[in-house]
């Protein structure tokens, strides 16, 4: 028999954000519970929220394994690892002040918009250990900024939108990116002349074949994939990975929900192009006789599967300039695109901007972009860069050409 | 019940939420999960500002409301604030559920029903198929320091059975799924089984790609429910037109913004996964025209936004579960019945396209759907199989084009999925509608 325990704390303070104003202040706290009995090839979980009581959770796991889930025993050697990767971002007290300065610094700089959404600030505290003597705990928080930008009398919802993740708060750098986006917002432009363009996007491409990589589906004959891992399938300058490094990411724990750590706490699904790894949990990679990722994720009542927390693309190029000569499109706002069952994308863009000699020129029109899943990772890949138009946080783009079509 | 403090509108919104997820993978148990859990959402406002916490200890909401009390700054003209005056004072107690409650079904039965039905879906191209049972059983309570005291309850259960297909390089995954209030409504005929496989087969088989380009649409029940929803039922959350004067111009109730054979109501009375007799903030469901005979006749509120605008409240002040708050969302949403039979509707049509399922849909300036199963329609009949990745449409011009409205109008329930807006998903609601016709989309 094999047992797991895990607690997984949250700490959440949010502010909503109405026309420029902070609106509320939500203080959430949550503590998750786990506790797992592995014995003769099934799993019993048991879950509970608030303060734990582990003998009864023990009991209860033990009383599921009646349930008679399959899932194999697995077994490693004793060792603890602590991370502590929080960052000084704002205090609590300040956080409220802060914000309301910012949003009154955005409202003035950009009197045609309006800002609304989200502003947080996220602790975790998690930790793992197990019968084996494997013992992992994590600290870590990150910034969180959601903003929607509406141009004031747009019949929409919402124009545009500025968001991204960090481990700091630089009121400079959001305002000069939000100021970046707006003014090219004013300034409206005809569609490009050509039908092919060069795209500084976000992960679509690969959002699309996320599911395609998911052992189950692979080897039941249900991915665009199957029957091609080891194959060189995509570009040779693409490597995408699960990366849970807390020196890199930000408010995600070192291990996975079965307590994985990979080496250097990277593994990868593709390396230079070549397919190299599932999505997998535990169960699945001993069920298909593959490598396991280490990417499982689980509610804190259920039975572990593969997941996609902390899914990463490698930077290839140091700045845009290495990957845009000439026009681009930066993409900013799409929605409800989709594929065929023959891997052809078709991704509608509400809003996006002429990019050329390094800044932002204009608003485009409405139009669709098109793409083959295969081409937009393969010879239509052109790289990733983390330092694109704007300063603040994080933010990756993935640069690759595709058709636009549609063009209202 | 809890003591409230002068100079503050308080709220305690407390959900007694059970549910039951079991999954099937090729037949195997891969989850049987049943989860039991009770959570406060508190709100304070003091006329300036919000102030919310939630906790996974009811027995600490005393305590909870003392801490926001101490975030805020007591305002003795509280009452007269103009969002407070707005709260409804509703007493009541509403169990519609209790005597048929899922939490009452063996564990067994509920694994039986998945079991049985998940071996009669068989095809020799699909190579992976799931099998889903959940429920909900949700006991609410909510008291206000107006006065209001609600007790109520809500109530789902569906399954889901998915099947993946596979011919040459081309997958396509497809769903048959029922939701209900009532366990005993849950089971599928071997007829029906049949047809949802050998449609997929024939999907798979014999689907062709389309010429991109712009084609009259028909759409099936889901797809007209998605089309209110996205295009229409989120422009109706009002919560967007906070601090844009021009927005409330713009936005006349008055104004025409659809062809005349247009209705869209909305309406959290139906039984099912809109349900929602009081709203989070404990208004009453109401009955609300979005577009009457294509004129703009309402929109969703919440007090904050009814407060704003001058207008009446909706109840539709919701959230996803008591780690939120309530934000203006839609409740089951649905266009009103036609004329036409479907055969009228496709009879005019030389050339377009019938879009039968739907994987998902969104709506900004921009009105999207991303068909499963689609058919070409040729010279007034159905035809083949079509690959269609998006159909999509600016919203109001696509509104505008709206020129057959079926009689076979259906309300629909879902237990996989739901509504997404901002960090809040997914949020049960209904939908539906009957077949409408649309004479120009984009086909891709």
């Amino acid at each position: 028999m094999k047992t797991e325990k895990l607690v997984h704390k949250i700490s959440n303070l949010s502010l909503n954000i109405v026309a420029n104003q902070v609106e509320s202040l939500r203080i959430n706290e949550s503590c998750k519970n786990t506790f797992r009995v592995y014995e003769n090839g099934v799993i019993g979980v048991a879950g509970s929220i608030g303060t734990a009581d582990w003998a009864a959770l023990e009991e209860t796991a033990k009383q599921n394994l009646s349930q008679g889930i399959p899932y194999p025993e697995t077994h490693a050697e004793a060792r603890a690892i602590d991370a502590d990767a929080v960052h000084e971002i704002v205090g609590e007290k300040d956080f409220i002040p802060k914000m309301k300065h910012l949003l009154s610094r955005l409202a003035a700089e950009n009197p045609d918009f309006l800002f609304g959404n989200k502003i947080q600030l996220n602790t975790t505290d998690a930790s793992y250990e197990n019968s084996d003597g494997e013992r992992y705990t994590y600290r870590g928080n990150h910034f969180v900024l959601m903003l929607t930008i509406k141009h004031r009398g747009s019949a929409n919802i919402m124009d545009e939108s500025y968001g991204c993740e960090s481990g700091y708060f630089d009121e400079d750098e959001i305002c000069r990116d939000v100021k970046l986006e707006c003014d090219a917002f004013l300034k409206g432009l005809p569609h490009v002349e050509e039908d092919e363009v060069t795209v500084i996007g976000g992960l679509e491409p690969l959002q699309y074949a996320a599911s395609h990589f998911i052992a189950d589906l692979y080897f039941n004959n249900a991915s665009l994939l199957a029957g091609k891992l080891g194959q060189q399938l995509f570009n040779e300058n693409l490597s995408v990975t699960v990366n849970r490094d807390p020196a890199t990411q930000l408010n995600l724990p070192f291990f996975d929900a079965e307590g994985v750590v990979n080496e250097k706490y990277v593994n990868y699904i593709i390396k230079n192009g070549v397919f190299a790894r599932l999505l997998t949990s535990k169960r699945s990679a001993l069920q298909y006789g593959t490598e396991n990722l280490g990417c499982a994720s689980a509610a804190y009542n259920g039975v572990p599967d593969a997941g996609g927390d902390g899914f990463d693309v490698a930077v290839t190029a140091k700045d845009l300039s290495e990957l845009v000569h000439g026009k681009a499109v930066y993409l900013s706002e799409t929605s409800g695109g989709d594929m065929t069952p023959a891997g052809d994308v078709s991704l509608p863009v509400q809003t996006s901007y002429l990019y050329e000699d390094g800044k932002l020129v204009g608003k485009l029109p409405e139009y669709a972009l098109t793409f083959n899943l295969f081409d937009a990772l393969g010879k239509d890949f052109i790289g990733v860069t983390e330092k694109g138009i704007f300063s603040f946080g994080r933010q990756k783009h993935l640069v690759y050409r595709a058709k636009i079509v549609n063009k209202s | 019940m809890y003591s409230f403090q002068r100079g503050f509108y308080t709220d305690v919104r407390i959900e007694d939420r059970f549910t039951t997820r079991l999954q099937l993978q090729n037949g195997q148990l891969r989850e049987a999960k049943v989860t039991a859990e009770k959570k406060a959402f508190i709100r304070v406002y003091d006329g300036y500002m919000w102030y919310y916490a939630s906790t996974d200890d009811v027995g600490t909401v005393q305590q909870t409301i003392q801490k926001l009390y101490a975030y805020a700054q007591p305002n003795e003209d509280i009452e007269n604030d103009p969002i407070v005056r707005l709260y409804e004072v509703n007493r009541d107690e509403k169990l519609v559920f209790a005597d048929r409650c899922v939490k009452n079904i063996p564990l067994g039965d509920k694994l039986k029903l998945i079991t049985e039905t998940d071996g009669k879906l068989k095809s020799p191209l699909c190579g992976f198929q799931t099998a889903q049972y959940l429920d909900r059983y949700s006991l609410y309570e909510f008291y206000s320091s107006k006065g209001a005291q609600l007790k109520y309850d809500f109530q789902t259960c569906g399954v889901a059975y998915g099947m993946a297909f596979t011919r040459g390089e081309d997958t396509m995954r497809e769903q048959l799924s029922k939701a209900r209030t009532s366990f005993g409504e849950l089971s599928y005929t071997d007829e029906e089984l049949k047809e949802f496989v050998s449609r997929c087969e024939d999907f798979i088989q014999n689907a062709v790609p389309v010429t991109a380009g712009s084609y009259p649409v028909v759409f099936a029940p889901i797809a007209t429910g998605v089309f209110a929803h996205e295009s229409f039922g989120h422009k109706s959350e009002s919560d967007f037109m906070l601090g844009d004067e021009e927005m409330a111009k713009e936005w006349a109730i008055g104004k025409k913004v659809a062809s005349p054979i247009l209705t869209i109501r909305e309406r959290g009375v139906f039984e099912g996964s809109g349900y929602v007799p009081y709203d989070d903030e404990g208004t009453a469901a109401t009955d609300t025209y979005l577009i009457r005979e294509g004129v703009l006749a309402g929109r969703l509120h919440s007090a904050a936004t009814a407060a704003a605008l001058g207008e009446k409240l909706t109840g539709n002040a919701r959230a996803i579960n008591c780690d939120f708050e309530p934000i203006v969302r839609m409740t089951t949403t649905y266009v009103e019945a036609g004329k036409s039979t479907f055969e009228e509707l496709i009879a005019p049509i030389k050339h377009g396209y019938y879009i039968y399922s739907v994987k998902h849909g969104s709506g900004m300036s921009t009105f999207t759907i991303a068909p499963n199963i689609a058919y070409e329609i040729v010279d007034g009949k159905i035809g083949k199989p079509v690959k269609i990745a998006v159909i999509t449409g600016n919203v109001f011009e696509t509104l505008g084009l709206i020129d057959g409205v079926g009689k076979d109008k259906e309300i629909l329930s879902f237990v996989t999925g739901g509504c997404g807006k901002m960090e809040q998903f997914p949020l049960n609601v209904g939908m539906g509608g009957p077949h409408i016709r649309v004479s120009k989309m984009n086909v891709q």
